[in-house]
């Protein structure tokens, strides 16, 4: 290990995370042993990192307010853009009507190959609404009953219950946080899999909640089997991968579970979308 | 006071004290001290029982070297380094605890390193150089050198993408070290 490799590598940041393999902790401890400059680094970062820690209400506050100006400039832009492409679109095809928003949480789309739908189909009975890929995979936190244990609890039930004190306040970094000790205390656990999972698609990181979801369906069955797939269809939308999200809810209405209803509705929304693309192909 | 330790230095410490020089276990103490204190903390995350292991550390060793027990006296680091790691891993044995399991934002609140004159210096050049920070460079420090968050999850809270983080990120720290440099030398 060289200077180079531990700048290159970040490994002064990765250490005072506890985030180096316990090789690379004894190599880097080594290393700095007897080099002058890394330790300096070492000690900068440290001292950085206190001090961030002491001025941490301060700077959460600045930074709230930072965000929300940039939120409200967002929520203006956004708007400003909606009042233009309706008006196009009123001027075009005046048969066509703003679609009213779904009031459902969160998920961001990372990948929202086309823009939102707006389109609502008229003059017929049962009219089927046309909503964009981003409408469908937005979904509502997974609901959390906490399970009533008695007796003595290990380590892993107990960081999950951590994780979970995090989740009820709405505070999914945190809960990614604890829910990954606990996976890694007890790797079977498909409570703390699913949450996982469900927990990074709330926070914009499909790859990682796919990873999860698809972990929690592997372990077989489970309290969470049919959630996991209905999520995991959530995420495929999120990446835009109709026909993985497709599979997924098939999977959660043959399970003929709680949400084999929502599954059936959101197919068909899905069929939907894929006949008006057809017809405006 | 010894900046590099090769192994002809390492050598030459050890000899001299083994044959009781006292100017040498100093040169072993401010050398070795804090490395020793900062290495214990990373890795049982409880500055008040650091500090204790570290005085620990630094008398085993202390009183090794004045027996003539280590062998390979240019290899005195890494003798330093193990005896250290026994003594962290032995304390965490004996408190059935693994080191993941203590929060890391904890460890920081509670940690008063033990080199005040030093500490108290370098404290008030690293706040005069967040201060000159942006505050979402200053957040985004905040969250990932303090909260461990990844890019992907501190671009969700502040609207960023997560390349536009890394980078704010990297360009942060490196402001914050530039000026800690810039300021101790002023």
């Amino acid at each position: 290990m060289d200077c180079e490799q531990i700048k290159r590598e970040e490994m002064v940041e990765r250490y005072l995370l506890g985030r180096l393999s316990e090789s690379e902790q004894d190599a880097f401890e080594l290393h700095y042993f007897e080099c002058a400059h890394c330790f300096d680094e070492v000690k900068a970062h440290r001292s950085l990192r206190e001090e961030l820690a002491r001025q941490r209400a301060t700077i959460r506050t600045e930074a709230v307010r930072a965000s929300a100006g940039w939120r409200w400039a967002w929520a203006v832009g956004a708007a400003a853009a909606v009042v233009v492409v309706s008006l196009g679109l009123w001027q075009r095809r005046p048969q066509v009507r703003p679609q009213p928003s779904t009031p459902v949480a969160v998920a961001p789309v990372s990948k929202a190959p086309e823009q939102t739908g707006t389109d609502h189909k008229t003059g017929e009975a049962g009219s089927t609404q046309v909503a964009s890929l981003e409408e469908l995979a937005r979904f509502d936190p997974p609901r959390y009953s906490p399970a009533i244990l008695r007796g003595p609890t290990d380590e892993a039930t107990r960081r999950f219950r951590e994780g979970m004190n995090f989740y009820s306040k709405g505070d999914y970094a945190g809960t990614i946080k604890k829910l990954r000790s606990t996976v890694e205390l007890n790797p079977q656990a498909a409570d703390a899999r699913f949450f996982l999972g469900a927990c990074f698609l709330l926070t914009g990181q499909s790859t990682e909640g796919i990873r999860e979801l698809k972990e929690t369906i592997a372990l077989g069955e489970s309290p969470y089997l049919e959630e996991a797939h209905f999520y995991l269809s959530k995420a495929y939308l999120q990446e835009g991968n109709v026909a993985e999200a497709r599979k997924e809810l098939q999977t959660t209405v043959r399970l003929h579970g709680d949400l084999e209803n929502q599954a059936r509705e959101l197919l068909q929304k899905l069929e939907a979308r894929g006949k008006k693309s057809d017809k405006d192909n | 006071m010894v900046d590099q330790l090769s192994q002809e230095a390492q050598t030459d410490l050890s000899g001299r004290i083994r044959t009781g020089d006292p100017a040498a276990e100093d040169e072993l103490a401010r050398f070795f001290g804090e490395r020793v204190f900062v290495m214990v903390l990373a890795r049982i995350r409880d500055a008040e029982a650091a500090r204790d292991l570290a005085q620990e550390v630094m008398l085993s060793v202390l009183r090794a070297l004045r027996d003539g027990q280590l062998r390979q006296a240019e290899r005195l680091s890494a003798y330093v380094h193990g005896t250290a790691r026994n003594i962290a891993n032995n304390y965490l044995r004996s408190r059935g605890q693994q080191p993941e399991s203590v929060p890391i934002v904890q460890e920081i609140e509670v940690s008063q390193p033990p080199f005040d004159f030093e500490n108290s210096e370098r404290r008030t050049l690293v706040r005069s150089a967040i201060n000159r920070l942006d505050s979402t460079d200053r957040k985004i420090l905040l969250l990932t050198l303090v909260e461990g968050l990844k890019p992907a999850e501190i671009s969700f809270q502040l609207g960023l993408t997560p390349e536009a983080v890394r980078t704010r990120k990297s360009r942060a720290t490196k402001k914050v070290m530039a000026a800690m440099k810039r300021l101790s030398r002023t």
